[in-house]
C-alpha cells in the first residue's frame, strides 16, 4: 500500500463515525438528542469540518461515491442549519396585515390604471355595440342572443337549471381561474393581461348596450351588483400584478430582466393570496343571492358595496395604518 | 461539461449540484403524469364500483340522477384535484420532490441550493399555465432549451431549477472504507470498480464479461480462466466485488 493510500485509510478511518451521525442527525435519525443543545453546537462544528473534508475528497478521490456522498451530506447538513424559522400561518398573516397593504400602495397607479382601462374597455363595448348592434355576436353566444331577443335574461331561470351549491362553486371554479390567468399572461410582457382585462371590459359593456335595446339592462345590473363589486375588484387586481410584471420585464431598471421578473412576481403574486379568497364570498353571493328575485335592489346594492368595501379595506390596510 | 450549480456557503464550503437537464425533466413528468392520470382514474373506478356495486338505487339516484349535480361533483371533483394538485402538493410534502422526480433522481431547489418554501413552489405551479401554451408543454420545453440553467418559466418566476439529487448507498462509507484497505487502485478506478459492480445485473451479459475482463487487465489483475459463460460471468463478479470488498 503506498504512502497516499494509507494516509487515506487513516483519513477515513478518523471520519466515518462523525459523518455518519452527521447523516443521521440531517435525517432525524439520531437517537442521542439530549435537549441540552450540545448535540446543535457539534452539529454545527461537524458541518464545517465536513467542507473540508469535501474540499479534500473532491482534489483526492473526486468523482467517486464517496465524494458524491459527502456532497449529498453536505446539502442536507447545510439546508438543516440555514432552514428558516417561521411557520406557513405566521407567513400567511404577515402576507395579509403588512405585505399586501404595502404592494397595494406600491402598485397604486397600476392599479388605478387597470381600472380605468376595464371602464374604458366597457365604455367602447357599450359604444360598438349600440352602434353596430350585430357586433354582439363578438361577445355573446347565439342561445343568449335569441333568449334576450325573447325578453327574458339568460340568469332568469338560472336557480331552476343548477342549485344555488353547484352554480356557487362552478363560479368560483371559474372565476380563480380567469383570475390567475390574468396574473401569469403578464409573462408575455403585459399583452396577455392587458388582452384580458380588454376582453372583460369589451364584453361587459357590449352584454349590457345590448340587453339595453331590450329594456332588460336594469335587471342585468340587478344581477350583477351583488357579487360584481368584488368579482370585478379581484380581475382587475390580478390584471393590475399581471401587468407588474410586464413593466418588470420592459423596464427591469439596473437589476438584470430575470431577478426583475422574479421580484414582481413574488410581489404581486401575494395580492392573490388574500384576494382570491374572496371569490368564494362572490360566488357564493352569485349562487344564492344575485339570481334570488325575493332579494330588492336595494339589498343586492348594499351586499355588493359592502363586500367591496371590505375587500378593499383588508386589501388597502397600509393606508389607514399609514394615517396612525 | 457539467452543468453545475455553485453554491457558496457562510461557512466558506463550495457545493457543486449537478443541473438536471430537460431529457431528466421531461422523464420525471412523465412518470408524475401517469402517476396522477392513474390516481385519478383509481379514484373514479372506485368510486363507479362503489356506487353500482352497492346495487343501491337511492344511492345512484340522489348522486347522478333526478338533475342531482353534486354527484357528478363527488365524482370528478375529487379526480380533479388529484390531477391539479399532484404536483405542488408533493414538492411541498415531499421537499421538491415528487415520484417521478424522485425516480428520475432529480429534486428541485432554489438559486442557493436549498429546499425552496410553499410560496415558490406555488409560484413554480400557477405558471404551468404559461408553461403548457400552446400545447405539450412546448413554451416550457423552449424556455428549458434556451436558458442556462435549462429551467422553464415557472422557475424562472419562482427562481428554482432541478439539479440531481447525488444518491449514494447507505453502506458507501464502508464501501469506500474497504476499498482503500484492500486495494491500491488510483480513485479513478476506483469509482469504475463500483459503477461496474453496481450495475452489474443491469448490463448486458456480454458486454459486462467483456467490460470486466478489460478492466482486469488494465488494473494489472489477471483474468480468470473457467469454461462456461455462466460460469466465467459469476466468476468475474465474485472476482470484482472481492476486491472492492463489497459483501454478496
Amino acid at each position: 500500500m503506498s504512502s497516499h493510500q494509507h494516509a487515506l485509510e487513516h483519513w477515513l478511518e478518523g471520519r466515518i463515525e462523525r459523518w455518519k451521525w452527521l447523516d443521521a442527525r440531517s435525517r432525524g435519525t439520531a437517537k442521542d438528542d439530549s435537549g441540552s443543545g450540545k448535540e446543535e453546537v457539534e452539529f454545527v462544528e461537524g458541518f464545517r469540518a465536513l467542507g473540508r473534508d469535501l474540499a479534500l475528497a473532491r482534489s483526492t478521490v473526486p468523482d467517486t461515491q464517496l465524494t458524491r456522498y459527502l456532497t449529498g451530506l453536505s446539502v442536507r447538513c447545510r439546508e438543516e442549519i440555514y432552514a428558516e424559522p417561521g411557520s406557513l400561518w405566521r407567513s400567511l398573516r404577515d402576507t395579509a396585515l403588512y405585505t399586501v397593504p404595502k404592494v397595494v400602495y406600491e402598485l397604486r397607479s397600476v392599479i388605478v390604471s387597470t381600472i380605468l382601462l376595464f371602464i374604458v374597455s366597457g365604455l367602447c363595448g357599450w359604444w360598438l355595440v349600440n352602434t353596430f348592434p350585430e357586433l354582439v355576436s363578438l361577445f355573446a353566444s347565439q342561445k343568449m342572443i335569441n333568449t334576450v331577443q325573447s325578453g327574458e335574461l339568460w340568469t332568469d331561470d338560472l336557480l331552476n337549471i343548477l342549485p344555488s351549491s353547484v352554480l356557487a362553486f362552478s363560479i368560483i371554479t371559474n372565476n380563480v381561474v380567469v383570475t390567475l390567468t390574468a396574473f401569469v399572461l403578464g409573462v408575455f410582457y403585459g399583452l396577455g393581461t392587458f388582452y384580458i382585462i380588454t376582453m372583460n371590459g369589451l364584453m361587459l359593456g357590449g352584454i349590457f348596450a345590448f340587453t339595453g335595446r331590450y329594456g332588460l339592462d336594469q335587471r342585468l345590473l340587478e344581477f350583477i351588483v351583488a357579487h360584481g363589486v368584488v368579482e370585478l375588484s379581484v380581475i382587475c387586481l390580478a390584471g393590475a400584478a399581471g401587468l407588474s410584471l410586464g413593466e418588470a420585464l420592459m423596464r427591469p431598471g439596473e437589476r438584470r430582466r430575470i431577478d426583475a421578473f422574479r421580484e414582481a412576481v413574488a410581489r404581486a403574486g401575494s395580492l392573490l393570496v388574500v384576494a382570491i379568497p374572496f371569490l368564494v364570498g362572490a360566488g357564493v353571493i352569485e349562487g344564492y343571492i344575485s339570481p334570488d328575485d325575493s332579494f330588492p335592489f336595494e339589498i343586492k346594492l348594499m351586499t355588493g358595496l359592502a363586500y367591496g368595501a371590505v375587500f378593499w379595506f383588508v386589501m388597502a390596510g397600509g393606508f389607514w395604518r399609514r394615517a396612525l | 461539461m457539467k452543468n453545475l450549480l455553485k453554491v457558496h456557503s457562510a461557512d466558506g464550503m463550495e457545493l457543486r449540484l449537478e443541473v438536471a437537464e430537460l431529457g431528466s425533466r421531461s422523464y420525471a413528468f412523465i412518470i408524475d403524469w401517469h402517476f396522477r392520470l392513474l390516481l385519478s382514474l383509481a379514484w373514479l373506478f372506485g368510486a363507479w364500483m362503489l356506487m353500482t356495486g352497492a346495487g343501491d338505487q337511492t344511492i345512484r339516484s340522489a348522486t347522478f340522477e333526478s338533475g342531482n349535480h353534486w354527484g357528478s361533483y363527488v365524482f370528478f371533483l375529487p379526480a380533479t384535484l388529484i390531477y391539479v394538485f399532484y404536483h405542488p402538493v408533493l414538492e411541498i410534502v415531499m421537499r421538491g420532490r415528487t415520484p417521478g422526480k424522485r425516480m428520475a433522481g432529480i429534486r428541485l431547489v432554489t438559486g442557493d441550493g436549498q429546499t425552496p418554501g410553499v410560496a415558490a413552489i406555488i409560484i413554480r405551479n400557477l405558471f404551468r399555465l404559461v408553461d403548457s401554451l400552446p400545447a405539450f408543454y412546448a413554451a416550457g420545453c423552449v424556455a428549458c432549451i434556451a436558458t442556462r440553467r435549462q429551467v422553464r418559466i415557472g422557475d424562472m418566476a419562482a427562481g428554482t431549477l432541478l439539479v440531481y439529487e447525488e444518491k449514494v448507498g447507505d453502506d458507501a462509507l464502508d464501501r469506500a472504507r474497504n476499498l482503500v484497505s484492500n486495494t491500491d487502485l488510483v480513485p479513478a478506478d476506483q469509482a469504475l470498480l463500483l459503477d461496474i459492480v453496481d450495475r452489474w445485473k443491469t448490463l448486458d451479459r456480454k458486454a459486462r464479461t467483456e467490460i470486466a475482463t478489460r478492466f482486469l487487465a488494465k488494473i494489472g489483475r489477471a483474468a480468470p480462466v473457467v469454461d462456461g459463460t455462466d460460469e466465467l460471468d459469476r466468476v468475474l463478479h465474485d472476482q470484482l466485488r472481492d476486491i472492492a470488498g463489497v459483501s454478496a
